[in-house]
């Protein structure tokens, strides 16, 4: 698949979601008492996005060497839109450290949880050795506890977990 | 003019102690540290604060929280320009071009141009507000929901022009951004839209979450998505005659910090998130001045310059509505009539022949403020550069973490730091498929107002549109719009003809 | 950022070396209790709030501290409380919006068995307010005016369903008129509007006319004259049976030790009957009110009970 062709294909996803969205907000109501309701305003977006994004779509398919191309300049940013080079496996674990911070952080809690996702960064897609990964964790944990919770008392939630041993 | 000279020279000569110099120091420093902090704001530091300044004298406690307020600006753009994190709300559009500018390996220019032109900008609203405070603080009192409609639906037809993208693509994101601004509880009826039934969304999508997650998280999966992550550093002279600001930088940056000081000025007036809007309108402005617009989004100076001085000079005007009218214009200054509200001071129209030496103590103390920061500033910039030279490997992580806490201080809110977070991979998404996510943060930011505003307006109205035109800023407003819309429909029709008829 | 931690250290040291820290030890509390307030720093009931924190601290032999989560009309704060671990060091100040009015606008996701009740602090009346150049000298001369132009009278609010939008609806309703209810985005915005003339007239804590300049009271919703506006009618002497008071109070998330709850109480009541906080409540305009847990409760149910026969009879209750 060539890749004017993949971003055609998500330009037609939006559109499709675009226009579900639309209808949705249909159902909110489009008038009411006179005035305009809770669903005219979102209505009205949705259906011109999906629409815009329907005709890039086509656009994008037909014309993508002449006049979608990169503006002039964009060379510096060039490697951002090629798919060659990409490291699939260091993004997978960056992206999967992400989602384990986020699933973690209600039950474990922000310490425990951000120091994880911190470790599989470091040593999973960045490859750092053991004893130094433990080691910037721990100073970045130590930094965000003393800047966030003692200097300007942001207080980070007791992790769910801890009602279980000590009541 | 001679008053306000004279009335600056008594706030001067209230504040001139070392208790006043020293609250404006710590104030001004600690703006800076969560201004740097990506996420917290200074209103919440400020509702830290709130408790000390009860056993503080009036004039005291407000220094010190003023200079929180705007060293929060100082701070903000530093980490926007360095890893494209917006450190503080109004800093987003420094993301754009602060950051190109670093990837170019001139981040100590961008960091000079930025604070240099908070300086200026602080330094000239300060004397704005001394002279003219009270004459155009009559233009926040009429500036209601029909004149922010027009106002924004200007605004609105400007965000195309943020963009390097086609106008369709641009058009987009702009209605994403709408949309997006549309989550949470309805304006008037109060029926939840898109919410999911999740409460934490009642209140819409949190914007500095969102910006963090498009630009900030995004560039790190951009670059960490590369085998070994390039160094924009690498190549960069690190003397300090390199690190500021060049010949050429100077010459696009100095024009746009004087005009960034004005646009911000009269943003910062009117209620609302003047701040943001200012840097926004300011970038706007400067892109279409430029004789080179397509350098905007690759390291303009301008694109830097512009912005920042705005959100400080908005930041220093938005005082105007409670120091002259008594109106908090955003939640900032909702504290501030707070802590006033606590000694026995109710803020309005008597407070400048009431309480002059609190008046034009706190005035005076942003220049002394100013002056603080921008002492600081300086000799900072190799250290923030220098930093850079930190491996992607600790990087990340540590832009990471300091995001999630960020996203969660801000509301202490654990959904926000989901948000984040599907906001990254979206950003990252974004990319990948050459959509900018610059117009969707504008159009979200705009979209919070317009709808609102509109609806509101037309029950203030009474139903009928007509509001609209028979104020009459907001008439004058909808004329620029039309006029901008005008620009934009026949602008490309116009250069058609004319290269038709050359051609013939 | 020094003068933060000072502070704490200030605290702390002072609230130790008054108490002597070797006998407070074994009991509740042994660290600080965090109140959490659903809503800005800056706000009225956030300056109530503190305003009592200095008497409280000393009861408790604690620094109490306010911890801000506005949100989603109060909302958040409440389910932050609610999910709270009912140790007692986290208690939250929570207050009619969130008690008895958004209960009955929309649904939320706490009931009133999700609390342990710890005392009633505060009990101020509404008054109907215009602004300061408003034509109107009586409560009279504005049912008047909305009799005769029911389109035009446009009545503010911070938000739809709010305290404000359901407590004047009610009003307007008892003297058989409606108006027009323009939702605007906080009250900073609708006292602005109302400065332009664009609104009629709203309903808010009598505090109100102390906080902004721009306005006056045409009628304080209460039996008798209050002591700061002694110049306004009560709505009890213009024989208009109508009350709504803004009132808030300590709770806990359910489950609370005995003993802790009873520290608790007896720390509340004790510094809400203070002279302390009698004088810094007149400075913003509020009236200390003590009520035990269990009267609190009762008064909770009550006027929600009251609200959610005003938000049928409007039918905005949810479906």
């Amino acid at each position: 698949m060539t890749r004017s062709r993949v971003e055609a294909v998500c330009l037609l996803l939006l559109a499709v979601s675009m226009a579900v969205t639309g209808w949705v907000s249909l159902g909110y109501g489009l008038w009411r008492d006179g005035l305009p309701g809770a669903g005219l305003y979102p209505a009205v977006i949705a259906f011109l996005c999906a629409a815009c994004a329907g005709v890039e779509a086509v656009r994008t398919q037909k014309g993508y060497n002449s006049e979608a191309e990169a503006p002039a300049g964009a060379d510096d940013e060039a490697p951002e839109w090629s798919v060659h080079g990409i490291v699939w496996s260091k993004l997978a674990i960056y992206a999967v450290s992400f989602v384990v911070l986020v699933l973690t952080f209600d039950f474990l809690g922000f310490f425990v949880s951000s120091g994880t996702a911190t470790l599989i960064i470091l040593l999973f897609a960045e490859r750092v050795g053991i004893a130094k990964a433990a080691f910037v964790t721990a100073a970045l944990l130590f930094a965000s506890y003393a800047i966030f919770e003692i200097l300007l008392g942001v207080h980070f939630p007791a992790p769910a977990i801890a009602q279980f041993w000590n009541p | 003019m001679l008053e306000s000279l004279s009335g600056l020279w008594l706030g001067l000569s209230t504040i001139l102690t070392t208790t006043n110099i020293g609250l404006c120091f710590i104030g001004a420093v600690l703006g800076m540290i969560i201004g740097v902090l990506p996420g917290l704001g200074p209103a919440a530091t400020m509702s830290l604060l709130l408790p000390i300044t009860f056993r503080l004298d009036l004039v005291g406690a407000l220094i010190l929280m003023s200079g929180v307020y705007y060293g929060a600006m100082y701070g903000g753009s530093i980490t926007s320009i360095l890893v494209r994190i917006p450190g503080e709300a109004a800093s987003v559009v420094t993301c754009i071009d602060g950051y190109a500018m670093a990837k170019k390996g001139r981040a100590g220019a961008a960091l000079g141009l930025s604070a240099i032109g908070s300086f200026i900008a602080g330094i000239l609203a300060t004397f704005g507000i001394a002279m003219v405070g009270p004459s155009v603080a009559e233009l926040a009192r009429q500036f209601g929901p029909p004149e922010y409609t027009s106002l924004v639906l200007a605004g609105l037809l400007l965000s195309t022009w943020i963009s390097q993208m086609t106008p369709m693509r641009s058009l987009i994101m702009i209605c994403i951004g709408l949309l997006l601004a549309t989550v949470g509880l309805d304006p008037i009826w109060g029926s939840d839209r898109f919410t999911l039934g999740v409460p934490e969304l009642f209140d819409g999508i949190s914007m500095p979450v969102l910006a963090m997650g498009l630009f900030g998280l995004a560039e790190i999966l951009l670059v960490a998505e590369r085998l070994r992550a390039p160094n924009p550093l690498v190549a960069s002279d690190l003397s300090l005659r390199k690190l500021f600001p060049n010949r050429a930088e100077w010459r696009e940056g100095g024009p746009a910090i004087a005009r960034g000081s004005v646009v911000g000025f009269f943003l910062g007036i009117l209620p609302g998130s003047g701040a943001v809007l200012a840097a926004f309108a300011s970038y706007v402005l400067e892109k279409r001045l430029s004789s080179t617009p397509e350098r905007f989004g690759h390291g303009a100076p301008a694109g830097v310059a512009g912005p920042e001085a705005a959100n400080n000079s908005a930041t220093q005007s938005s005082f105007i509505p409670l120091l002259c009218l008594g109106i908090p214009s955003n939640v900032v200054m909702a504290i501030m009539m707070g802590a006033l509200l606590i000694q026995g001071v109710t803020p309005g129209p008597r407070l400048m022949t009431e309480h002059p030496d609190l008046f034009w103590g706190v005035i005076a103390s942003m220049l002394i403020g100013n002056v603080i920061l921008i002492v600081l500033n300086l000799p900072l910039i190799s250290v923030f550069v220098r930093m850079l030279k930190v491996p992607f490997a600790y990087l990340a992580p540590t832009i990471f973490m300091f995001c999630v806490v960020g996203a969660y201080s801000i509301r202490y809110n654990l959904f926000d730091v989901l948000f984040l977070v599907l906001a990254g991979f979206s950003g990252y998404g974004l990319k990948k498929l050459r959509l900018d996510p610059a117009p969707l943060v504008l159009a979200f930011v705009l979209g919070d107002i317009l709808e609102k505003s509109m609806r509101q307006s037309l029950i203030l109205g009474l139903g009928s549109p007509a509001i609209f035109i028979q104020r009459p800023y907001s008439a004058a407003l909808l004329a620029v719009a039309a006029l901008l819309l005008a620009i934009q429909l026949f602008g490309p029709l116009l250069a058609v003809w004319k290269k038709r008829r050359k051609n013939s | 950022m020094l003068g933060s931690v000072f502070a704490r250290l200030a605290v702390l040291v002072l609230s130790a070396t008054a108490f002597g820290i070797s006998d407070v030890r074994a009991e509740f509390p042994e660290r600080p209790v965090q109140i959490i307030l659903p809503y800005d720093a800056g706000a009225n009931v956030d300056l109530v709030t503190r305003g009592i924190l200095n008497v409280l601290s000393k009861e408790l032999g604690q620094p109490a501290v306010v911890v801000n989560q506005p949100g989603a009309s109060t909302v958040l704060g409440a389910v932050a409380v609610k999910n709270a671990r009912p140790d007692g060091y986290t208690i939250g100040m929570l207050v009619v919006t969130t008690l008895a009015v958004v209960p009955n606008t929309r649904s939320v996701p706490f009931t009133s068995a999700d609390f342990d009740y710890i005392c009633q602090v505060y009990e101020a009346p509404s008054a109907v307010i215009v602004a300061k150049d408003s034509p109107f000298k009586s409560f009279a001369d504005m049912v008047a005016f909305a009799r005769e132009n029911p389109a035009k009278f446009l009545y503010g609010s911070p938000g739809p369903g709010s305290f404000n939008h359901i407590s004047f609806a009610a009003l307007l309703g008892m003297q058989n008129l409606k108006g027009t209810h323009a939702p605007l985005s906080g009250n900073p915005a609708v006292y602005q509007a109302m400065g332009r003339g664009e609104l009629v007239a709203n309903l808010d804590s009598a505090a109100t006319v102390r906080n902004y300049d721009n306005v006056k009271a045409l009628m304080v919703l209460s039996k008798e004259r209050i002591k700061f506006l002694p110049d306004v009618p009560s709505s009890g002497e213009l024989n208009i049976n109508f009350e709504s008071p803004v009132w808030g109070g300590f709770l806990a998330p359910k489950g609370l030790p005995t003993a802790v709850k009873a520290k608790l109480e007896s720390a509340c009541k004790a510094a809400v009957t203070s002279d302390e906080y009698a004088r810094a409540m007149e400075r913003f305009s509020t009236i200390p009110k003590y009520r035990t847990g269990s009267d609190f409760s009762a008064y909770v149910e009550a006027e929600r009970a009251r609200y959610r026969k005003i938000t049928d009879e409007l039918g905005l209750s949810p479906k």
